[in-house]
C-alpha cells in the first residue's frame, strides 16, 4: 500500500492509454492512477492482466460509481463487501464515490442523480456512511457531484457536505469543476461552497474540462481541456485549503498520454505557483 | 448493534418522485442521459444485435429498459446481463435476434470470465475444457463478414466460445463428433487423452480422438493440466 503526498498528481485510468502506461517506462509527472472499481472487480482476462501490471507500477486509488450512498433503499452490502475484497487485493487505501443516488425502488439507474439536501437527511446518510466504512475498513470519501436538477429549498451544498462529513467522519473529494458547473448552472457560489468545507476533511481534488451548450448550460463532460476559470477556482481552493493530491479527469476525446500528462503538470504548476504567490 | 437509521419519509418521497420522473420521461436531462447510457452499452456490447435490430427499435428497447427494468447489478458492464434478462421477459424478439443477443453476451462473458486460462502443458497430460468455455446452439453460421442464417432441417449449429491464454475470444464451430468428445471431457472434468479415446471408441477411432485432442489443445478449447505426482488416470 503506497500513500500519496499532498503534491501528487494523477489521472483517471482510461482504456485509451493503458497500453502506453504498461509499455513505456514510468511516466514522469504521473504519480498515481484512479480507477473505477466496478469496472475491474470480478473481471478476468486482458483487463485483469493489465490491472495487475499497472498496480505493480503506480499507486492506485478507487473512485466508485455505484455505491448509491444517497438512495432510499437498503445499502447493497454484498456489493460493498466485493469492493472491500477488491481494495484489499490491490492494496488500495483511498476509496471514494459520489454523494448521490444511482438506484431507486425499481433498481439501478446507471448514472448519478442528485439527492435532496435537507437537514433531516444528514443522520440517515451519516449512518449509511458508517455502515460502508465498517464493511470496507476505510474512510469513505465522497465527491460533490455536478447536478442538473435542483430540489426546491435545499441546504447550501457546502453546508450540507460539511455537516455530513463532520458527523460521519467521511472525507471529501472536492471536484473543482463540479463546483464551477453548479455555480454556472444554478448560481451557487462556488467559492462559498469551497469555503464551507472543513479543511481537514478534504482528501483530494478532481479537476476536469466541461462543455458549454448554446444556451449557456455547462455539462461536466470530462471531454475538453480545463478552462482558465476552473484553474482560477483551483488556485483559490489551494490558497484556502492547501495542497492535496490532484487528479485530472478526461473520459471523452482522450488525447495522447503525453499530452494529458503535460496538461496535468501545467495545471499542477499553475495552482502551486499561485499558492506561493499569495501565501 | 443499533438499527440503521430509517429513510426519512420525505426524502424517500422526494427522491422517489424525481427518479420516477427520470425513468418515465426521456426528454429531460437525466431521462436522456440514462437512455443514452443504456443505448451506448447495448451498441458496444451487442454490435451484431444492434445492427440487426435497427436504431429505432434499439432506442425503444433502451427506453423500455430504463422505464421498467429492476436492475440489480450495480456495475455499468452489468447492463449487458441485465438487458439479456430484460429481453427474455419483456421484449418480443425474433428467435434470430434473441440468438444474436445471447451469442454476443457469451462473447462478453468469456472475455471477462475471472478464470485463468493456462497456456502450455504436457502433450500427454490430462486435459480439461477451457475454464471460460460456453457451449451453445445457434441458428446461424459465422462467416468472414459476420453471420448468415443456417439452412437445412438441422438449423442449429453447435459452437464453443472461449478465451485463449493470450485473451482472444474464439468461437469454434463443433462437429457432431467434437460435441461427443467435448461432452466426455466436460463430464470427466479432467481426463487423459488415452482414457478419452477408450471411452469414445465405439463412436470415434482412437487415432481421431488423439488427433482431436492435439488440435484442440492448440486452439485452447482444451487445456492440459499440470501433472500431480503419482497421478495416472
Amino acid at each position: 500500500m503506497r500513500s500519496l503526498t499532498s503534491e501528487a498528481r494523477g489521472l483517471g485510468l482510461r482504456p485509451e492509454f493503458i497500453t502506453d502506461l504498461i509499455d513505456v517506462p514510468l511516466v514522469s509527472g504521473l504519480d498515481f492512477l484512479e480507477i473505477a472499481p466496478e469496472n475491474w472487480m470480478n473481471i478476468g482476462g486482458r483487463k485483469r492482466d493489465q490491472l495487475d501490471q499497472l498496480a505493480d507500477r503506480y499507486p492506485l486509488i478507487a473512485h466508485g460509481l455505484s455505491l448509491s450512498i444517497g438512495d432510499a433503499e437498503p445499502l447493497n452490502l454484498s456489493f460493498v463487501r466485493e469492493i472491500r475484497s477488491f481494495l484489499d487485493a490491490y492494496g488500495i487505501e483511498l476509496y471514494s464515490d459520489h454523494l448521490s443516488a444511482a438506484r431507486d425502488s425499481t433498481g439501478y439507474l446507471y448514472d448519478l442523480v442528485p439527492i435532496p439536501r435537507r437537514p433531516e437527511n444528514v443522520a440517515y446518510l451519516a449512518d449509511r456512511i458508517a455502515q460502508v466504512q465498517d464493511v470496507t475498513g476505510r474512510r469513505l470519501v465522497l465527491e460533490n457531484i455536478s447536478a442538473y436538477h435542483e430540489y426546491p429549498g435545499q441546504m447550501p451544498e457546502g453546508d450540507f457536505l460539511a455537516e455530513l462529513a463532520l458527523r460521519s467522519g467521511c472525507g471529501i473529494l472536492l471536484d473543482i469543476n463540479n463546483a464551477y458547473v453548479n455555480e454556472r448552472n444554478h448560481g451557487a457560489d462556488a467559492r462559498a461552497f469551497v469555503a464551507a468545507l472543513p479543511n481537514e476533511t478534504i482528501a483530494y481534488y478532481h479537476i476536469a474540462g466541461h462543455l458549454e451548450l448554446a444556451d449557456g448550460t455547462i455539462l461536466d463532460t470530462h471531454g475538453t481541456p480545463v478552462v482558465d476559470a476552473v484553474i482560477q477556482l483551483a488556485q483559490d481552493v489551494w490558497r484556502l485549503h492547501g495542497p492535496r493530491p490532484l487528479l485530472l479527469e478526461r473520459d471523452n476525446f482522450v488525447p495522447a498520454l503525453g499530452d494529458l500528462v503535460h496538461d496535468l503538470t501545467a495545471i499542477g504548476q499553475a495552482v502551486r505557483e499561485s499558492r506561493h504567490a499569495f501565501a | 448493534m443499533p438499527l440503521p437509521e430509517a429513510t426519512p419519509p420525505a426524502m424517500a418521497v422526494e427522491l422517489g418522485a424525481f427518479c420516477a420522473q427520470v425513468r418515465g420521461d426521456g426528454t429531460g436531462f437525466y431521462g436522456q442521459l440514462l437512455r443514452e447510457n443504456v443505448g451506448d452499452a447495448l451498441r458496444s456490447s451487442f454490435p451484431l444485435f444492434a445492427d440487426r435490430m435497427g436504431l429505432t427499435a434499439l432506442d425503444g428497447a433502451a427506453d423500455a429498459f430504463v422505464v421498467e427494468h429492476p436492475a440489480v447489478r450495480p456495475q455499468f458492464h452489468g447492463i449487458a446481463t441485465e438487458f439479456v434478462a430484460f429481453a427474455h421477459t419483456r421484449l418480443s424478439l425474433s428467435p434470430v435476434l434473441m440468438a444474436l443477443l445471447e451469442y454476443e453476451w457469451m462473447l462478453l462473458a468469456a472475455e471477462i470470465d475471472p478464470a485463468r486460462v493456462q497456456a502450455g502443458g504436457m502433450a500427454d497430460a490430462r486435459v480439461a475444457l477451457n475454464p471460460t468455455v460456453r457451449l451453445v446452439l445457434l441458428p446461424f453460421d459465422l462467416t468472414q463478414d459476420g453471420w448468415a442464417l443456417a439452412q437445412g432441417d438441422d438449423a442449429q449449429r453447435p459452437y464453443a466460445i472461449f478465451r485463449t491464454p493470450d485473451h482472444a475470444v474464439r468461437t469454434l464451430p463443433l462437429t457432431h463428433q467434437a460435441c461427443l468428445l467435448v461432452e466426455q471431457v466436460r463430464d470427466a472434468g479432467a481426463i487423459l487423452p488415452t482414457t478419452l479415446a477408450r471411452l469414445t471408441a465405439a463412436h470415434v477411432s482412437g487415432r481421431e480422438t488423439l488427433a482431436w485432442v492435439t488440435q484442440e489443445i492448440a486452439s485452447s478449447l482444451l487445456c492440459p493440466l499440470p501433472e500431480t505426482p503419482g497421478e495416472n488416470s
